[in-house]
């Protein structure tokens, strides 16, 4: 008898958290693409909000712009990207740079991010690669 | 050095995989001899692996370039210190680190029960020896610190030269914090240190040997395990929010979540293995929980260092990755088949009696932990789940577990308050009224002053007075003890006080951690009242951000050995009085070719001023980023206190046992007498 009661105190709880965490679900979750991926879907995708990963291209970032341009690719897919948002970049932002954008993808085929995260690769990552200069 | 590293992993490999087969014969065939060997392997395996670490240490400290490891975490340049800590700058490195925990862990445990616990012992032995045997491969085989660098041939391709860094690449610059030196090996402790409790609930299982004995023995190993990975998560934050500029200690990254779900069950199992020892109750759960906890310590690693998972801070894919994952299968499997096959020997010994006890508000406790643990998991494999469903992997952002982790918090906060005023079994009415009427009363003046005073947001009111409640029912029930114990022994009030701490120290030491958790929630809560500003400034300018006026009184560059960096000296105003002056730093670290942001801070228990200088415009204009953050202080103060609570905790009881649980029941059934 009592451990209904607790067990029907335990479902009212549960079921309660787990209706917060639906409602308003939708506006948490963003798609996680790659650049490739991004230009693969094209037409489907323009206007939401996305996250794109890739690799910032060799050479490509323009600071002099307004907005600061630059280019990511994805197996050798390239996609260019205008940055928009109002925070400096990421100290870890450079070329050859693992990044994920958040923003759009207009018609012009950039993308416009408001935001730049850049991986902290060199924390665990074999910088190898990174250690190629030009 | 190199060699005598790589010679005495693979020793240890062989020695701990004999230790693992003598121990289970010397089980099957009760053999006392095979069993002393077995032991004497965990010995043996120590001792390998820290020569191999004493190997990877002179490596560093002569800067022996030539091998990959510390090509890529040192340099020469690097302050004596630094070096030393680039040993877990790496994966190869960290890995061999937490190995040389678990292998200490391992001998402490076993010297420990040396003349004690002799039929467990030898499945413990078998388990621990099978763990580190683990480690050590993944080690040889897939992130061998001692690898020598391979020279590649020259990249032709688009004009690229290869880049040759003698005095190696340095430890990276967000790592250079002492915070971040000792956040990896106190975080290995914490995660290490489950693996004894995991041990004896597994050898509990294999040997039919179900009773408390296990739980008893290992209270103090969880309790002090649990310390390490609170404070390890606990520096990871501040490390977070010191050093990486962004103003926050928690952004819900799947390498924080990975540290937080073990913490989670571990927190879980704390609080229901006292369920077992006073009412042999919970003991399938019991086990189910320190199983899951050792696993999520496994799980987190797989996590976070396989890639299946994209985060900004996540590590390299590595092969690493499959190895965790098919041990984690293995371990899962082997429990999974003992816990069955002794399902029928673990029936509980008595059953909840009220809803209004001690035992549901435990019962509702694990309820909130391990949906905290579920949601947390699946926010955080949530891109895993999409992929498999839809082809595409969808993240889920920070505002979605705030979401849930807020309200599941506040009632773990309030049961923080209600648990112990419960008695055991059932609580009468007269001490219901005697024990909440007061601390509820106070909280609900508290609730309408604090709305008086502005604060009218539903969650940030709520954690405030819940945060009172719960720090008024601890102080209410420990002068309630101090009292006593004045008037039987005419002591002082600290004098009693202390006392009373130590002769039941396990249960005012969790009243400490307790408080200390109180202390955290404040700081929390804090988030909900945030300020911040970014503004272009030349010398001389100046802005205002919340009660704050900042003014740029200088521009300043300058050169160190490791970096050259560009500073602008701020001072704050408030009222018209100087508050602070901060220099935030921009820094190029040279070896590394990264630049890095160097925070200024100034901290008062109301709040925290965080200036961030995030470099120059076009027009030499410095963009100086300025957060107020208040009661940020409370989540460091409180993380000291539950470690303090914990040490306490941790102190042998002058009171023995089973006296307690009697004096426990006790009073309360006198209150329900009178």
């Amino acid at each position: 008898m009592k451990n209904k009661k607790i067990l029907f105190g335990s479902i009212v709880i549960v079921a309660s958290i787990i209706y917060l965490g639906v409602t308003g679900f939708e506006q948490d979750m963003s798609y996680y693409i790659t650049a490739e991926e991004l230009l693969e879907k094209g037409d489907e995708v323009y206007d939401t909000r996305l996250r794109v990963a890739g690799q910032v291209v060799w050479g490509s970032i323009d600071r002099s712009k307004k907005p600061m341009t630059f280019n990511i690719d994805h197996n050798e897919k390239v996609v260019a990207v205008h940055y928009e948002g109002q925070s400096p970049v990421p100290d870890t932002f450079r070329d050859h740079a693992q990044v994920v954008l958040e923003g759009k993808f207009s018609n012009d085929r950039i993308f416009r991010a408001d935001k730049i995260q850049a991986k902290c690769a060199s924390k665990y990552e074999s910088r190898l690669e990174e250690a190629k200069i030009k | 050095m190199g060699d005598l590293g790589s010679l005495t992993l693979i020793i240890a490999f062989v020695v701990s995989a004999y230790t693992v087969v003598v121990s289970v014969l010397g089980y099957t065939k009760k053999r006392n001899d095979l069993i002393l060997s077995s032991e004497r392997g965990i010995y043996t395996t120590f001792i390998l692996i820290l020569i191999s670490s004493f190997a990877l240490t002179a490596l560093l400290l002569k800067s022996e370039f030539q091998y990959q490891y510390i090509q890529e975490y040192s340099n020469r340049a690097l302050p004596l210190f630094f070096k030393f800590a680039a040993f877990w700058a790496g994966q190869a490195g960290s890995l061999l680190l937490w190995l040389l925990i678990l292998c200490t862990v391992s001998v402490a445990a076993v010297y420990q029960n040396r003349n004690r616990n002799r039929e467990l012992m030898p499945i413990v032995t078998a388990v621990l020896s099978f763990v580190n045997m683990f480690f050590i491969t993944v080690i040889i085989f897939a992130a061998n610190p001692f690898n020598e660098m391979v020279v590649a041939a020259p990249e032709t391709a688009a004009g690229f030269i290869t880049y040759t860094a003698p005095d190696g690449r340095g430890l990276n610059p967000l790592l250079q914090h002492w915070a971040m030196v000792i956040h990896p090996p106190i975080l290995f402790v914490g995660y290490s240190g489950f693996v004894v409790p995991f041990a004896f609930a597994i050898a509990a299982l294999a040997t039919g040997k179900l009773d408390i004995t296990w739980i008893k023995t290992t209270r103090r190993w969880t309790l002090f395990t649990w310390m390490f990975l609170t404070s390890g998560i606990l520096l990871g934050a501040n490390w977070a929010y010191v050093e990486l500029g962004w103003g926050g200690y928690w952004g819900w990254d799947p390498v924080e979540n990975a540290s937080l779900l073990p913490w989670l069950t571990g927190t879980a199992y704390l609080h229901s293995v006292i369920i077992q020892e006073k009412r042999g109750m919970f003991k399938i759960w019991n086990l189910i929980l320190i199983i899951m906890t050792f696993s999520l310590c496994i799980f987190g690693t797989f996590l976070t260092r396989s890639g299946v998972i994209s985060s900004v801070h996540s590590f390299a894919q590595s092969p690493i990755g499959s190895f965790f994952s098919f041990f984690l299968f293995v371990i899962m499997i082997i429990a999974g088949l003992l816990l069955l096959k002794r399902l029928t020997g673990l029936k509980s010994e008595h059953q909840l009696d009220s809803m209004l006890s001690r035992e549901s508000s435990f019962l509702f406790n694990n309820l909130m932990f391990i949906l905290a643990m579920f949601v947390i998991m699946f926010g955080t494999i949530f891109p895993l789940i999409t992929e498999l469903t839809s082809g595409t992997q969808s993240t889920l952002d920070p505002p979605f577990f705030n979401r849930m982790a807020i309200p599941i918090g506040l009632i773990i906060l309030l049961l923080t308050g209600m648990g112990p005023l419960f008695a055991w079994r059932k609580t009468s009415v007269y001490s219901l009224k005697k024990n909440f009427l007061f601390p509820v009363g106070s909280s609900l003046i508290v609730g309408i002053v604090l709305f008086l005073l502005g604060i009218r947001d539903f969650y940030p009111l709520i954690a405030f007075v819940l945060s009172y409640f719960v720090f008024h029912t601890i102080l209410q029930d420990y002068t309630k003890g101090v009292m006593a114990r004045m008037k039987t022994s005419g002591g002082s009030f600290l004098k009693s006080f202390i006392d009373l701490t130590l002769k039941n120290s396990r249960r005012y030491g969790g009243y400490i951690v307790h408080a200390g958790v109180v202390f955290m929630f404040i700081g929390f809560t804090g988030n909900a009242f945030n300020i911040e500003k970014r503004a272009e400034l030349l010398v001389g300018e100046s802005f205002e951000v919340g009660e704050y006026i900042i003014i740029a009184d200088k521009f300043n560059n300058g050169q160190e050995e490791l970096y050259q960096f560009s500073e602008v000296y701020i001072t704050a105003f408030r009222n018209g009085e100087e508050v602070t002056k901060g220099y935030p730093q921009r820094r190029y670290y040279f070896a590394s070719q990264q630049t890095s942001t160097e925070v200024a801070l100034h901290s008062t228990f109301k709040e925290d001023l965080y200036m961030v200088f995030e470099g120059y415009t076009d027009e030499d204009k410095a963009v100086v980023h300025i957060l107020i953050k208040p009661l940020v202080m409370f989540i460091w103060l409180g993380g000291i206190i539950i470690v303090l609570g914990t040490v306490i905790a941790l102190f042998p009881n002058t009171v023995s046992a089973g006296k307690q649980s009697l004096r426990r029941i006790k009073p309360e059934a006198a209150d329900a007498a009178a």
